[in-house]
């Protein structure tokens, strides 16, 4: 008890110091803004229909700062940088230019003042050349009398990719031979190309390999040197900490701090953001030599031509069994061959209970088993179907009468799940896309647990997921363990898998390299050295 | 004051009135016609007329609904029935109470063609129907050899108002019961709100898309065997146009041509009712049938424009 | 809330149309008969006092519908036309319905027709197959129909047909004849080998052209070396089928369209022209179109019989006639109209100045005269003499300057 209270009053002291910290920053920011800030946003408001995305924030972005902002998913960083960019208006509130009224209507005017962004999801034209992706709208550039000279955009293209390191990207070819990550590049060339003042690198650095992630911190440290900002939202703490000099926290569409250099911490910006202590340590933390149960699911010899080859393992009753490799180590495909999507050229996935072997989702979900996809939108909720039926959709059989599905069976499962996750919504019938990441998570797990699955596969069970809902998964899920039951965990993040699994089986190039039992001491360093 | 607010926002958000709007536009065109036409459209005679011509559409458009709801969709319907009336009209000659169940096992035949080609060969279900639409009606022109096969006359009892009228409302039923309360309909529509999810949920998605086929091509047997006894006769043309009239139905009666969770069966019932109404409207209202035309035109443009769901606009996977 | 008070709603109406169907078939029919016993002294009132009068009007404004593949190709409009004049004179109205891509769509086109409150339809059947039911939707109704372009050719539905009160008769071509015809005056242009455009099987007029055609063949040897069967054919899709005639088959020397209404003959003579076969490949052709006189003028087209368009107009007068309660006859008659040949440019010319165009080939006075109503003379056998008669020189003779 006294611990408890003790830590709250440490809490306490912390946000009064930040607080009179941040005042006496603002106060002494505001007097120098009018000359020096390059942007300025000012009492800005959003909304979206009933929804207050953006709730009277200020912020000041000063010349030559790698300025981040962060918050939980829906906290409205991402409204932010669009108001911004000029992708919406802002529904109140002004924004300054170099100390002159900007208010842009659209997209290209905010590139025209010289603000780019990088955003989340894919930004480029399918079907054209990346040479036309990087012009597109501005092909007037190199046109004469109204025809476009492909060479010359072309030649200026592969310069612009060369300038920002991306020489192996051919300005010529069609983007969609080239892969996601290197469409990522292409967009940034493209926002690159005009003299930028302002660069928003919306969550671009989660999608990339260490080669994008290496292209965007170049761009970013040569703005910063030229006197420029750049506003860096991610989700990865360590991220920031080590890139930004000015960090902003926003959390439920308002303003909460802006944090310095040196006070720019992983915890405090995680307290802040959340808006209450988290531990330290989310992740299960027992550490006991498992024993194994009963084995549950037997893999043996699964070969998938150029993508496995000759996986075998066991899954046993109450084991978080985690995968681990890079995202083309295969890891992937092996969670949707274990749930029988697609089929091994050779090998078998057989339940132990009564030796069928695994053909089709239809036998695995007979079999009280559960698939949670890496895709979320693509493949683990129906975006267009609300909430209800998306939990129900596995377990129709285990509510059914007869023929008869009973819409207050339904209900009551539905109401029991969402329930139990602790699933925000306005009710049942809200569509499941309108829901936030972590909530989708939710309901792709509800849906399984609703089902009373015995046997869980779970593809990247974390990824793109706020603190709050990450402790709550991991929570659950050792829970679900405890009660008896297995996880199959894919995961490309090695903290997530250290921390949760039993025993991790590292993946590469298809084939099992290395078997780790869970212990304490195992480091990072250890495990990434199986995976390259 | 808060609760009226709350309220208001309930009853007229945008959501609610698409679903609202077939229903009204329904009913206007109904007023509308009941003027133009001086009452003749709601007499008793007319109604059953309504009932007669929009029979077959209706229940052709409830079963493709199934197929609609998976996001897909059934060209080849007209020349199912087609053919299926001349199988009908064939076997009739020799057998009269077999020709119902040789048209809907004909249908179904087909159908099941049309799912394995689909699903099996991995080609996408508008070129399978469209193929089949005219591999169908080529066909229909060889084995209906002279042109048009005529029926015995014992047959003609069956074009009877009291037997369709029964017919329809136990399809209706039946329809909303599976489309609504039954794994059935719940996994049409999950496979039409997202194909990978669902299988991956564990929606048999092949057997569905088959199924889906399947029924809507025995109706399309049903239909013809109607069809036939109502014209006294199958031709090579029986049932041309019908999957565009389906088509326009289902339209109309605000069904998302994508599928997915938004479709209903009521849509398919509203908008058959709806053009049957509007055709012979048209008719009773005995304007120049040039005019029609262009009305016609008009009217549906609206129709579609209030009814269609804009966010769905992605017409055929 | 809201879908529930729908759904009750749908019920409600459901439940009505039900009940409006189970409960009131025997009461709509007894009003329809009050209707008609009140409607019948009236006219029999009206007959006395009008026929002494003879207005230039009949008593009663009737609506005429006519169930019509087109009237917008040529000659659907030319008959759409000719009748909407003949109403005009006679004070009756027309009504056209055009739905009709299929045989229950015919039926249903009948049907609409009648709940417009026509008093009686003509028809242009698909096949015999479907007058059975359109008689028995007619005599259940108490509207009369006639046929227009048609005959009858299975006997067990003339029988059932016939014995329909409501059926008043028909006009019609003999198909037969001029598919012969058309086949001879090819063997007489010296072509042996023909290719032929048609509809597909089931249409009761190409079907009958098509038997006569055949019969020339066998009887004069000509070689039938291609057919075309679409009943939708445009002129670039008849270009185009005459252009794979030309080059599949070298030794074509004709073409024999059996219907060339629908744009289908200039799309022939066009590939033709474009070929540089005009004159070479002979072609025959049933149906007029427009420019005919220029066609015959270049020798692009070799025989063309039409000019029916005035068929629906003796159906037409026979429905009139009845319902204006001097019916030329007590039971179904027909009447055989003779087809028109353009044999030469100035036939062609007189065609299109006299018969089809900006005059008609019956003036005011003379379709009045067909009208017992107006004229006591009349009877069936003058209306069938009228329709012997017709040819250009007819027209040409009665109101030629």
């Amino acid at each position: 008890m006294r611990e408890i209270l003790t830590k709250r009053w440490d809490y306490i002291i912390i946000s009064m110091n930040s607080l009179c910290y941040t005042l006496a920053r603002e106060k002494e920011a505001s007097q120098r803004m009018e000359k020096e800030a390059i942007l300025t946003v000012q009492n800005i408001y959003k909304d979206f229909g009933t929804v207050q995305a953006l709730k009277d924030v200020s912020i000041s972005f000063m010349p030559g700062k790698i300025h981040g902002l962060i918050g939980e998913n829906g906290s409205g960083k991402s409204t932010l940088s669009s108001v911004i960019s000029g992708i919406y208006p802002a529904s109140s509130g002004n924004m300054f230019l170099n100390g002159k009224e900007y208010c842009p209507t659209s997209i290209i005017e905010g590139e025209k003042n010289g603000i780019c962004m990088i955003v989340q999801e894919m930004g480029t034209i399918g079907g054209i050349t990346t040479a036309a992706n990087i012009f597109a709208g501005q092909e007037n550039l190199f046109s004469k009398f109204g025809i476009v000279d492909k060479k010359a955009m072309t030649k200026a293209a592969q310069k612009a990719l060369d300038d920002i390191g991306a020489s192996d990207i051919d300005a010529g070819a069609s983007i969609d031979e080239e892969s996601f990550e290197n469409r990522k590049i292409v967009e940034i060339a493209r926002a690159m190309y005009h003299p930028v003042q302002v660069l928003i690198v919306d969550e671009t650095t989660t999608a990339l390999s260490q080669k994008g992630r290496t292209i965007i911190y170049k761009i970013m440290d040569k703005l910063r040197t030229e006197g420029k900002v750049v506003i860096f939202i991610s989700h990865d703490l360590d991220e920031l900490t080590e890139h930004c000099d000015v960090v902003t926290i926003l959390r439920d569409g308002v303003y909460i701090d802006t944090l310095q250099k040196e006070t720019i911490m992983p915890d405090t910006m995680r307290r802040l953001m959340v808006g209450r202590q988290i531990e330290e340590d989310y992740y299960r933390n027992d550490f006991e030599m498992f024993q194994p149960g009963k084995p549950v699911l037997s893999i043996t010899g699964l070969c998938v031509d150029n993508t496995l080859k000759d996986i075998s393992f066991d899954l046993h009753e109450g084991e978080i069994l985690g995968i681990g490799g890079l995202t083309d180590s295969g890891m992937h495909d092996l969670g949707k061959l274990v749930f029988g999507i697609g089929k091994p050229d050779r090998g078998n996935v057989t339940f132990c209970a009564d030796g069928e072997c695994v053909k089709s989702p239809g036998v695995a979900i007979r079999h009280k088993m559960g698939y949670v996809s890496k895709n979320r939108d693509k493949e683990s909720v129906l975006n267009q179907s609300d909430i209800q039926d998306n939990i129900c959709l596995p377990s129709y059989d285990k509510i059914k009468k007869g023929c008869y599905i009973s819409p207050a069976r339904e209900k009551e499962l539905a109401t029991q799940q969402s329930t139990t996750l602790q699933i925000k919504m306005s009710s049942l019938r809200q569509l499941c896309g309108q829901l936030s990441g972590g909530n989708k998570q939710k309901v792709a797990l509800a849906k399984w647990l609703g089902n009373d699955s015995d046997i869980l596969i779970m593809d990247c069970p974390t990824r793109g997921i706020d603190v709050g809902v990450k402790a709550a998964i991991y929570k659950l899920m050792d829970e679900y363990r405890k009660s008896g039951k297995s996880i199959l965990m894919i995961s490309e993040e090695l903290p997530e898998l250290i921390g949760m699994s039993d025993r991790i089986l590292i993946l590469k190039e298809g084939k099992v390299t290395k078997e780790f039992t869970r212990d304490k001491k195992l480091a990072e360093s250890d495990v990434i050295r199986h995976m390259i | 004051m808060s609760d009226f607010a709350l309220n208001k926002k309930g009853v007229f958000s945008s959501d609610k009135i698409r679903e609202i709007i077939p229903f009204i536009s329904l009913i206007l065109v109904i007023i509308f016609f009941q003027i133009v036409t001086g009452g003749i459209l709601l007499s008793f005679r007319n109604l059953k007329l309504i009932l007669n011509q929009s029979f077959v559409l209706m229940v052709g458009s409830v079963a493709s609904s199934f197929i609609v709801a998976q996001g897909d969709v059934d060209f080849s319907m007209g020349s199912m029935v087609g053919i299926t009336a001349v199988c009908a009209a064939w076997v009739s000659q020799v057998c009269a109470p077999l020709a119902l169940p040789a048209g809907m096992l004909i249908g179904l035949f087909f159908g099941i063609i049309n799912g394995v080609l689909y699903v099996k060969c991995r080609i996408p279900s508008f070129v399978v129907t469209l193929s089949m639409l005219m591999v169908l009606r080529g066909l229909t022109v060889f084995i209906s050899a002279g042109g048009s096969v005529s029926v015995p006359f014992s047959l003609y009892d069956w074009d009877n108002t009291g037997l369709k009228l029964f017919i329809v409302i136990a399809v209706i039923l039946s329809a909303i019961f599976a489309f609504n309360y039954t794994k059935i309909g719940k996994w049409c529509k999950a496979i039409g709100s997202g194909v990978t999810a669902a299988y991956q949920s564990g929606v048999p998605v092949n057997k569905m898309r088959i199924f889906g086929y399947a029924l809507s091509a025995a109706m399309c047997g049903l239909c013809g065997f109607f069809n036939m006894v109502r014209a006294g006769s199958a031709a090579t043309n029986t049932g041309n146009f019908f999957e565009t009239d389906v088509l326009i139905a289902l339209v109309l009666g605000g069904m998302p041509l994508s599928g997915g969770s938004t479709s209903k069966i009521r849509c398919a019932v509203i908008g058959s009712l709806t053009l049957a109404i509007l055709v012979n409207g048209f008719a009773c209202w005995s304007i120049n049938e040039k005019l029609q035309q262009g009305i016609k035109g008009v009217i549906f443009l609206i129709a579609v424009w209030l009814t269609f769901d804009k966010k769905n606009n992605q017409l055929i996977k | 809330m809201k879908k529930k008070v729908i759904s009750l709603l749908l019920c409600a109406a459901l439940t009505l149309g039900l009940l409006a169907g189970c409960g009131s078939s025997g009461a709509a029919d007894t009003k329809q008969e009050d209707q008609q016993s009140e409607a019948a002294p009236e006219s029999a009132g009206e007959d006395a006092t009008v026929a002494e009068a003879m207005g230039d009007k009949l008593p009663e404004k009737f609506k005429i519908g006519v169930v019509i593949w087109s009237t917008v190709d040529d000659l659907g409009r030319a008959s759409a036309e000719m009748l909407d004049y003949a109403s005009d004179v006679l004070g009756c109205e027309m009504v056209y319905n055009t739905n009709i891509s299929s045989p229950e769509s015919q039926i249903t086109a009948t049907e609409n027709l009648i709940a417009a409150d026509c008093d009686a339809v003509a028809i242009c059947n698909y096949s015999d197959d479907i007058l059975p039911k359109i008689a028995k939707i007619c005599e259940e109704n108490e509207v009369y129909f006639t046929l227009i372009w048609r005959s009858i050719a299975d006997p067990e539905v003339k029988e059932i047909v016939e014995s329909c009160p409501y059926y008043l008769g028909n006009t019609c071509e003999d198909e037969e004849k001029i598919g012969y015809r058309m086949g001879k005056s090819l063997h007489e242009k010296g072509c042996k080998n023909v290719a032929v455009i048609t509809m597909e099987k089931g249409d009761a007029t190409a079907d009958a052209r098509d038997r006569g055609f055949e019969k020339a063949c066998e009887e004069f040897g000509i070689n039938r070396i291609s057919e075309v069967r679409n009943n939708t054919l445009t002129a670039e899709e008849t270009t185009k089928a005459v252009e794979n005639f030309i080059a599949s088959f070298p030794e074509l020397d004709g073409i024999f369209v059996i219907g060339g209404s629908n744009t289908i003959l200039e799309g022939v003579i066009q590939a033709l022209a474009l070929h540089e076969k005009t004159g070479e490949v002979k072609v025959a052709c049933i149906d007029f179109v427009s420019g005919l006189d220029k066609y015959i003028e270049e020798g692009s087209i070799d025989a063309i019989s039409g000019g029916h368009f005035v068929d629906p107009l003796f159906s037409y007068m026979l429905m009139v006639n009845k319902l204006a309660g001097t019916p030329l006859s007590e039971t179904c008659e027909t009447v055989n109209l003779n087809f028109v040949n353009l044999e030469s440019v100035e036939d062609a010319v007189n065609y299109y100045t006299y018969v089809e165009g900006d005059t008609f080939p019956y003036n005011e006075e003379e379709i009045r005269s067909m009208v017992k109503y107006f004229n006591p003379d009349m009877t069936i056998d003058k209306l069938r003499e009228i329709a012997d008669a017709y040819s250009v020189d007819d027209v040409v003779e009665r109101h030629g300057e």
